[in-house]
């Protein structure tokens, strides 16, 4: 054992030390020689028979070299490393052949690594937290709203009863989103946060950088104003000075002490990613205990939080579920309350990446379809040197290359040009993975977790080695069935290995105008999709608005009538300002999130809690629906005289939902239990797409925000003037009022509607890019094989025209010959994007996943590419005179 | 090829040298062709060229040493000597060439079958 471990050793020492050993080993042989020659010149031989017999006795000197060099060495890898270098001398001798497959193979391979490192980061990788794949978010389910919203947030009191009796979980923590406002050092600042049940970062593993995290008793109100606070934010605005820890800061207008910073490396989800419904909450950077006031304790509204646990090891989550379930239905017994409740667990990894896994995976499907496009060209042009060269290979298997070694010559040198495909492709990926993190929408969660790593490192060379194995089959089968004879005698193909090798090339175009196809289709209805999302009525006129967000800190707006006069105050003075047609206030922006969702029970209707209808109630000041563009239909738009009264507004969906058929105007109803206000409706007005472009318009009902009491406020301005300027006006105007109100970035209402659909955009825009890139590979491939083929056909021209032919008849022939594999292929594609229509339709807004159009369009458009690849080696064969094209060859 | 030769087993080359080297002490591979031919009886088909192979993988287990010196007229040459572990090996392969050896003897004893056809 340990005696053939030290020849192992000494084989590779004795590799590395090749030419010494031989020169060594020729001494030796040498005098060898000698004193074979010595010994026969003793035994009376003449000089010259002496030399005869001692070369004789010896046998070949230089079979005894070889037979030296293979038990000492590593023969397969010597053998190797000639294949190795005869490779990098064909791949010298034809340098565009080599430029052409090796950036095509960069290319491909670069944007492949590059979504995969995407898809990797967000998908494959678990959380970065410790045991992560036992982390679940819980939702909640009222089967009777399941149409409006399948899934609902989580309601504090079911929650603790789940913490008081579930026992599938270690631990349960409870989250909401709440914004805070810094001020006391340098400007007000609004910064993201988050209330959460105090053992959230025990749970989730991380341990504060500096100081501590909260204890149980801080849990409850009055004895929570205590703040944990990132790693970015500590930098930031406390020059990552660790003395933070025990400072005291003013969080509207609450004095809070610092307690801990969390360490650099820890990210924490954005609360949007964990809720069901569409919030718009960003990453929290500051944390306080959840603190749970008694009037958020309502036991069947109010389903406002999120909620993530850890599953006890060993429990799975369906057994979880049913156990919630259980308890789900307890609850509802002890109430006595006449509603279904369910709940439901979403593993956090799920629960973060769902939404943007489909799109990345139709993107890597993209970008592997024109990565199998590049190996199918690169096959062919490998393909048509194994052609030319079998004159070559002929001679060589004549001399005693057997047909493995010949195949093995030509996958050490597609592997060759594989890896320095991949090689450039890392360049590629890294480049396009800048571009990628520059310009991704926000959408996509956990982009800041992505890096080219070595895992990416690895799948490029798992992926190069597979293209290079890949292309390499088809040659290496035709090397493999060469018969050197026949090769030899004639210089002109056998006839079958001929019409083999041409079928095998048509099925390989066939293949890629079939992908190239399919992409195409994909990125025509894509991008078809993305034009109806832009061009769908929003029902609001986005031009010439700004906006900015307001938040009114809680201890000095702590009533509604402070909260009115400054409003009132700001409104009256923002429309004053020159260059300011209206302005107005809403709770919230339209595609910003959903407003307060509430039920609604029409005065005079009894209907049970469940069956009541749900609607986007937002606060709007009178003029808000002038400055935005929302008409009115019937009635009129509440005014400074309604203050006294509780006046609504209803979109003319709400209208028709919840009073069909009636005159609305005039009629009454309450938002919440029996006992609260009735509102009368004052006017009908149009309907928003106020979630998102591509879901249809809510049940939405407008109140006056002089009756709700809000500290979030959005101002939202027309200007006839320049933008900017107005905005700094109203900065300014905003600061004379209140300095300490945090004022956030002007926005375009243009700008929110395009970031809105930037997600959409995004994945149309790569979509697009692959499928063009699809089209241009297809096209050259296609060029390539015809005119490789038609440089083959020469001859035949060039008889059939001695013959009589005319040129038209012999270019139809031609072009009949390469059409009907592009044909073939085509047909394929539009087969093939009919099948992935199912996939494709979650994609598409607005049009049908078959739209003969698009399928036309492409066709055309592909036709014309494949039609011109084809013309052009055509008119150069028969351009050719039937006299020179004799001569050939 | 001659067939009244006999073409040498796998394996059986590195015994030989080794038992040789055992015998005669260090030797250079010209001595070590000729000390087999001649104790063979020219029985052993063997290029001398091939010894080569044998003794550069016996070399590499680390049973055999090499060094360069002078023959006895004078003659630069490599000698190769047993080692402690080639000493060993030997020991072992010869006790298995042994065994083997009686072994094919007794089954090639066996008597024939009569041919009943």
């Amino acid at each position: 054992m340990i005696d053939r471990l030290r020849q192992s050793l000494q084989r590779i020492a004795s590799f590395f030390r090749r030419a010494q050993l031989d020169q060594d080993f020729d001494s030796e042989m040498a005098s060898h020689l000698e004193l074979a020659i010595e010994e026969n010149l003793r035994s009376g031989m003449s000089p010259a028979e002496a030399r005869r017999q001692a070369l004789i006795q010896f046998g070949g000197t230089q079979q005894a070299k070889e037979n030296h060099r293979d038990s000492r060495g590593i023969p397969w890898l010597e053998s190797l490393l000639q294949d190795l270098r005869f490779a990098l001398r064909m791949l010298r001798k034809s340098p565009s052949f080599t430029a052409v497959a090796v950036l095509t193979l960069g290319l491909c391979i670069g944007a492949n690594t590059a979504i995969f490192s995407v898809v990797d980061a967000l998908i494959i990788r678990p959380l970065t937290y410790p045991d992560a794949g036992r982390l679940v978010t819980i939702h909640e389910i009222i089967p009777k709203l399941s149409s409006f919203a399948p899934l609902v947030p989580v309601n504090a009191v079911h929650f603790r009863e789940w913490q008081k009796n579930a026992r599938s979980f270690d631990q349960l923590v409870l989250l909401g989103g709440r914004s805070f406002t810094l001020t006391g050092t340098g400007d007000a600042q609004r910064i993201p946060g988050a209330r959460v049940s105090s053992n959230v970062f025990s749970m989730l593993g991380v341990k504060p950088q500096l100081g501590r995290s909260f204890r149980a008793d801080e849990d409850v109100p009055g004895h929570d104003q205590v703040v944990v606070i990132s790693h970015p934010l500590w930098v930031s605005r406390f020059n990552a000075n660790p003395d933070v820890i025990g400072k005291r800061i003013v969080l509207g207008g609450d004095s809070y002490e610092i307690i801990g910073v969390l360490p650099e490396d820890f990210h924490f989800p954005r609360l949007s990613q964990l809720y069901a419904m569409t919030v718009s909450e960003e990453h929290p950077e500051i944390w306080k205990p959840f603190a749970l006031r008694d009037d958020e304790l309502d036991a069947v509204g109010d389903f406002n939080f999120a909620c993530i646990a850890r599953l006890r090891p060993g429990v799975s989550i369906s057994q979880a579920v049913s156990e919630l379930n259980l308890l789900q239905a307890d609850f509802v017994r002890q109430l006595g309350a006449n509603v279904e409740l369910h709940a439901t667990l979403i593993p956090l990894q799920d629960q973060i990446t769902g939404r943007s896994r489909a799109s990345l995976e139709l993107l890597l499907a993209a970008a592997a379809a024109v990565l199998l496009i590049g190996c199918v060209n690169i096959a062919n042009l490998l393909l048509t040197q194994a052609v030319t060269r079998r004159n070559e290979m002929a001679i060589r298997s004549a001399i005693g290359a057997d047909a493995a070694r010949l195949t093995r010559q030509v996958f050490v040198e597609s592997l060759l040009l594989s890896t320095l495909g991949g090689l450039c492709g890392i360049v590629v990926a890294y480049s396009a993975m800048r571009v990628i993190l520059t310009n991704v929408p926000i959408d996509l969660p956990r982009m800041d977790e992505v890096h080219l790593n070595g895992w990416m490192l690895l799948f490029t060379l798992g992926v190069s080695t597979a293209t290079g194995l890949l292309f390499a089959t088809l040659p290496a089968w035709y090397i493999a069935r060469i018969d050197p004879l026949a090769t030899m005698r004639s210089s002109t193909r056998s006839a079958t290995s001929a019409t083999k090798v041409s079928r095998l090339r048509s099925l390989l175009v066939s293949l890629e105008t079939a992908l190239s196809v399919t992409c195409l289709i994909a990125g025509g209805l894509l991008l078809h999709s993305f034009i109806n999302v832009l061009s769908v009525d929003t029902g609001f006129e986005a031009r010439q608005l700004v906006t900015v967000d307001l938040n009114l800190p809680d201890t000095r707006y702590s009533d509604l009538t402070t909260k009115n006069t400054f409003l009132s105050a700001l409104l009256e003075r923002t429309r004053a300002l020159p260059g300011v047609s209206a302005s107005g206030i809403s709770s919230k922006l339209p595609l910003s999130g959903e407003g307060g969702n509430n039920l609604v029970l029409a005065e005079g209707v009894d209907l049970p809690y469940e069956e009541r209808p749900l609607a986007d109630i937002r606060n709007v000041s009178p003029d808000y629906l002038t400055a935005i563009g929302i008409p009115l239909r019937k009635g009129r738009v509440f005014g400074e005289s309604d203050r006294t009264r509780q006046v609504a507004l209803v979109s003319a969906l709400a209208a028709e939902r919840i009073w069909p058929g009636q005159d609305v105007i005039g009629k009454r109803f309450r938002l919440g239990g029996i006992d609260s206000p009735l509102n009368e409706i004052v006017g009908v007005v149009g309907d928003v797409r106020a979630v998102s472009l591509n879901k249809s318009p809510s049940l939405t009902i407008y109140v006056p925000y002089w009756q709700r009491f809000r500290n979030d406020v959005s101002l939202i301005v027309k200007t006839v003037g320049d933008p900017a300027v107005v905005s700094s006006e109203i900065r300014g105007l905003i600061r004379e009022s209140d300095p300490e109100i945090p004022v956030s970035a002007f926005q375009t209402m243009q700008g929110i509607v395009m970031s809105s659909v930037a997600p959409r955009r995004f994945q149309t825009t790569l979509v697009l890019l692959f499928a063009g890139a699809a089209a241009l590979l297809a096209g050259l491939g296609i060029y390539g094989i015809v005119s490789y083929s038609t440089s083959q056909q020469t001859n035949e021209i060039g008889i059939r025209m001695a013959l009589g032919a005319q040129r038209p008849t012999i270019a139809r022939l031609v072009f009949g010959q390469a059409l009907f594999p592009v044909g073939a292929g085509l047909l394929g594609g539009v087969v093939l994007s009919l099948g992935l229509r199912r996939v494709l339709s979650s994609f598409l807004f607005g049009i049908n996943p078959a739209d003969p159009a698009t399928i036309l369009g492409v066709i055309c458009f592909l036709g014309l590419v494949a039609a011109a690849a084809i013309y052009f080696p055509l008119r150069r064969a028969i351009k050719i005179s039937p006299m020179s094209a004799l001569r050939y060859e | 090829m001659s067939d009244s030769k006999l073409d040498l087993l796998q394996g059986t080359l590195d015994l030989m040298v080794l038992q040789t080297l055992a015998a005669m002490g260090a030797l250079h591979g010209y001595g070590i062709a000729r000390r087999i031919e001649q104790v063979s009886g020219n029985e052993v088909l063997l290029n001398q060229g091939t010894i080569y192979a044998s003794l550069v993988r016996l070399q590499q287990r680390g049973w055999i040493s090499a060094e360069w010196g002078t023959s006895d007229n004078n003659r630069k040459a490599k000698f190769y000597s047993i080692t402690k572990p080639g000493r060993k090996q030997l020991s072992e392969d010869a006790a298995y060439w042994q065994r083997l050896s009686l072994l094919m003897n007794r089954v090639l004893a066996l008597p024939e079958q009569e041919d009943k056809s």
